[in-house]
Order: structure tokens, then sequence, then C-alpha cells
């Protein structure tokens, strides 16, 4: 990979080509699971990718290709929650027809609850959910991908975990701004 | 109850649920577009230290101005028709009416008038912002911006009615204020978007009043959508007209360095002031060269130093001043490692090429081959280095036209009459 960043830092269109086919399943993967719309998915993938092209001479260390495309997916991601945050209660539902799934391992109340509780969160605490539980990257990592510091990483997660719990044991969970968790 | 295995269990499942491949068209869109999307440049500054003087405070006040400039580039570049290429819009649901208007568009950016000598301005200028804010990026914002100092009076803005602001202030108590504290202004723009000018209605918070109430001159120096206006990093200040289009905003909050580029990364203008050169190309460590100031001076730099190749040199005048426009190559008569480059030390391709004298925080470098345009002239015993380019095809020529409109002036300019 770290040819065709290089070859793609000097403007080959081919390569960059091949960047996109090797990572833009993920990206999508990861957009739609924050944004939980496919259309806005699509919206911050397109964007990210543009600012991937353009930017891509600023990269310093190709090795950090991935995590510099994740760092501006999720720019990307909050600049569409942003641009649509006055109607986020029309967002359309997640397809669940999607190929990797495994609905046997989760009843279909526990889908419901988690998708009306993942609704209720923060873009900032979906992001930090998505790349633990989904992504796997432990929390230094995520830290380091969104420029915060651990902790707030860590509290992020702690609360978008502690609604989401809830949500699955119980319809009625208590929204409590972030600030003031422990 | 559910354990911590379980809870695991079930949020990565139910995460595996959904679409793990990209839309083609998507893909598509995005590769068509790129086919007419440039690049940017190299970044050739890069800030290495910070000044001792600089507290964690202010740091992280530049570094959160910075960003909150950056997002509200991105937003902006997003949310307009311009020269950029775009993909192919989705077909997304029709929003839902916003219950308020957001800030326009026209009045986000820097705006920039004498001090009101108030205890919280700057001494000589005060400069407040409209756009996203740093202490709260989702929401349009207003500060009051301060050389090397906290912003202060952060507030949300929105439009409540045409032409009517409502800010309010989303930051600690200050002065004679409460959080929450909310301000009613009239605005209006001249024609050429040069001139904003604030009535206050009501304001719960005077010491804001006080400061926001006037005519404000449009401040180039943060991201804007061009025309007329002023930068007032320098003494003397320096006022030009852009073309119309976005322009980023980069600033770190140094004085003397004016750093823009236009939203598709074709064009950039950077400005110095008295820049200091380097004893040795690859070395930073060797020290910097306290250059004399003039053009001609920093023309010796030039034509001088081992990192650069003089090509060509042009006589003309900017703002009834001598200049000279000289192209410069880098790296000619250096082989192999060199200087880190971009601050990066596993990578020497390197060549440094001057620094910031005033803020000593930051040096430019670039790389072997690179050419550079630039325009050199001398104000009241002060050198202005000048890079203001435009993308034509694969070189970077001289804007003329911007370069053309810099006037050098010692006050801000008179507001026309209303």
């Amino acid at each position: 990979m770290r040819d065709l960043v290089e070859r793609a830092q000097d403007g080959d269109r081919d390569a960059f080509a091949a960047l996109v086919g090797m990572t833009s399943d993920r990206m999508y993967g990861l957009a739609v699971r924050i944004l939980r719309d496919g259309v806005l998915a699509e919206d911050a993938l397109q964007g990210a990718l543009i600012t991937v092209w353009r930017q891509l001479p600023t990269l310093r260390d190709p090795d950090r290709f991935e995590a510099w495309v994740r760092r501006l997916l999720v720019h990307a991601c909050y600049a569409e929650a942003r641009r649509r945050r006055t109607w986020t209660a029309n967002v359309r539902l997640l397809p669940v027809d999607g190929p990797a799934g495994r609905d046997d391992l989760i009843s279909v109340d526990d889908r419901d609850a988690l998708d009306r509780a993942f609704r209720r969160l923060s873009i900032e605490q979906r992001v930090v959910f998505v790349l633990h539980h989904h992504q796997g990257l432990p929390l230094v990592e995520i830290a380091d991908t969104l420029g915060i510091p651990a902790g707030t990483a860590r509290s992020r997660l702690h609360y978008a975990t502690r609604v989401l719990r809830a949500a699955i044991e119980a319809d009625a969970v208590p929204v409590l701004p972030e600030g003031r968790m422990a | 109850m559910t354990s911590e295995r379980d809870f695991d269990r079930i949020a990565r499942a139910w995460l595996d649920l959904g679409p793990n491949e990209a839309p083609d068209r998507a893909v598509a869109a995005v590769l068509q577009a790129v086919e007419t999307t440039p690049q940017v440049r190299r970044p050739i500054r890069w800030p290495t230290w910070r000044p001792t003087t600089m507290t964690r405070i202010t740091l992280l006040a530049v570094l959160a101005g910075t960003i909150a400039i950056a997002i509200g580039g991105l937003v902006l570049v997003g949310g307009q028709d311009g020269p950029a290429p775009q993909p192919a819009p989705s077909t997304a649901p029709s929003p839902a009416a916003p219950t308020t208007k957001p800030l326009p568009e026209a009045i986000w950016g820097g705006w920039t008038a004498a001090s009101r000598g108030t205890e919280i301005e700057d001494p000589d200028t005060t400069t407040i912002l409209f756009g996203p804010s740093s202490l709260d990026q989702w929401n349009p914002g207003f500060g009051l911006e301060r050389q090397g100092r906290p912003r202060l009076l952060g507030s949300t803005v929105v439009e409540e009615t045409p032409g009517v602001l409502r800010i309010t202030l989303n930051t600690p108590a200050l002065v004679s204020c409460e959080m929450r504290d909310v301000g009613r202004y009239r605005w209006s723009l001249s024609g050429d978007g040069q001139w904003l000018t604030l009535e206050a209605i009501e304001d719960a918070c005077p010491a804001r009043s006080a400061i926001v109430t006037g005519t404000w001159q449009h401040n180039l120096g943060y991201s804007n959508e061009g025309g007329p206006g002023v930068a007032v990093n320098f003494a003397p200040y320096v006022a030009f007209t852009l073309p119309v289009e976005r322009w980023n905003g980069n600033q770190f909050g140094e004085t003397d360095t004016l750093v823009l580029d236009n939203g598709d990364g074709s064009a950039d203008l950077r400005i110095w002031k008295d820049p200091d050169g380097f004893v040795d190309a690859c070395d930073r460590d060797a020290g910097r060269l306290d250059l004399d100031p003039g053009t001609d001076a920093f023309l010796a730099y030039l034509r001088d130093g081992r990192q650069f190749s003089v090509i060509d040199e042009t006589e003309l005048t900017v703002d009834g001043r001598r200049a000279v426009e000289v192209e410069i190559r880098l790296g000619d008569a250096i082989e192999g490692p060199c200087a880190p480059l971009d601050g990066n030390e596993s990578d020497r391709r390197g060549i440094l090429l001057w620094a910031s004298h005033a803020a000593q925080g930051t040096f430019w470098n670039g790389v072997a081959g690179d050419q550079w345009s630039l325009v050199v002239t001398e104000v009241d015993g002060a050198t202005f280095l000048m890079e203001i380019v435009r993308q034509d095809g694969s070189s970077w020529p001289v804007d003329r036209s911007v370069v053309d409109s810099i006037r050098f002036v010692t006050e801000l300019p008179t507001p026309p009459a209303s």
C-alpha cells in the first residue's frame, strides 16, 4: 500500500483509484454505522475521499494512510451530521439486509432498542462506540484518530455503553449530559 | 441483567448488521471528481516549536481557533457551488425546515475595526469572528479575537429575523456579563462586502455591546469569500482584493505572517514581513540569518544561498514601491539527504528556506525541484516577501491582479458614510 500512497501523492490517479478500491468498503461501513443512514454515509464517504485526494501530498507518513483516511472520514461524518442535524429525527433506519449480518446473535427487540438508543447519542459518542466495537480499535488509537485525550474517548465510550446497555435492559433510559458522567 | 461479555457480543452483532460495501455509484463519483480536482501543494510550513511565552491555554485557543476555521472552511466549501468539482449529489430526503436561520454566510469570517479601548481588546485593532465557534463547533459562533491570547465573548449566533442577529453568550461570565446573556443586533453589509455594520437593538452583556456596535472592515486573514479587505497581521496593515471564491485562512496566531489558500487548492497567498534566512540550508541548528531589511538584501540571500537557484527576476511596482518578482528553484546544488521535511526526522528531503522572525515559531521548507515565484518589496524599512500565485497547469505564476491591488496602510480606512 505504501507504494500506492506515494504514487498517489505524486498525482497518480490510477494509484489513487486502487487505494479507493482497497479502503472504500471499510470506510463506508464505518460511516453508515456512525450516521445510521446510507445516504448520509455515501455523502460522507465521497467528501472524505475527495479530501483524501486533495490533501494526499500533505500526508507525511504513507504508512499512516489508513488511519489518516479514517480520521478524515470521521470528520466528514461530523460535517454530515452537523449539516443535517436539524432533521435527524427523520433519519431512516439502517438497512438490515446487508450481507454480513449476524442476525442469529441478536434479537429483534434488542436490535430495535439499540437502534433507538443509538440515535440519542451525540455524533461524537457514536464515533467512539463504533470505532471501538465495530472497528476493534483500542481507546488509545481512537483518541489518536480523533485527536482527543484518551480520557475523553473513555468518557464517551462509557456514556454510550451505559445508554445502549440500559436500552436493552429497559426501554426507558435517562439521558444525562456527557459532562455529568463520572 | 446483561453481563459485560453479553453486552459486547450483542453490540458487535448489532454493529455487524448492515452493508459493508460502498455503493459503486459513490466510488465512481469520487473517481470522476478527482479527474478534475487538483491536489494541494506539499505543505512547506511546519510549526516546529512554540514561543516560550505561549501559555498552554493560549496554545489550546490557537489550535482550537485553527480547527474551527478549518472546519468552517470545509463546511462552506461543502455548502456552496464553487469551482471545485463536487461528487454527484445523493438523493436525500427533503429536510424539515429549521426553526432558526443559521448565520448568513455573507458575514462569516473575521471583521476588524480600530480598538474601542476596552480592557479586553487588543490595543490597536479589534477583530471579531463569525463562524463555527471553537467553543461549540456544531453551532455558528461569535467571538472576540485577541492576538496571542484566548478568544473571549464566545457566543452562539443565529439570524433571528431577516437582518437581525441573536447572539447568546455561551462562555463563562466575564466583566458584567453572564452565561446565556442575549444580544440582538441589526446587521448590514456594504455592496462590495467589505464593511459590516452592527447596530445594537439590545444586549444584556454591556461589554459585548460596547465592542460589537459599529462598522467593521472585512479581515482577509480569516477564511473568507474573497473581495476587498485588510490583513492586520502586519504593521503597516496590508489591504488587498482577493478573487471572489472561497479562501481558507490558516492562521496560527502569528504576527508578520499571513497564509491563505483558495478552496480548491489552486491558489496560495502568503506574506511574510522581515523573514529570517538560514545559515545552513540543511541544518536548522546552525541558526538563522538575521537578514538586513529591504528588497536587495533578500534578493542577495536568494542569489547566494546554496539551496536556491534564481531563474528569473523582473522589476515591478507594488503600491508605488519598487518590487522584484523573482523565480527560484530549490536544491540544484544540494545532493543527498538534507533537512527533515515538514519536521519528519525520517525524511531528509527537506531544504530550509526562511522563517518567521517575529513569531520564532515556524520555518518554511521545500524539496529539490520545487519552483517558487515570489515578489519582494520594501515598506518603511521592512522587507515584505510575498508568494501570491495561482496554478496554471504545472506552474504557479504570480497572480498579478492580487499583487496590483495591494496597499500598505498605517491606519484602517475610514468606513464609508452610511
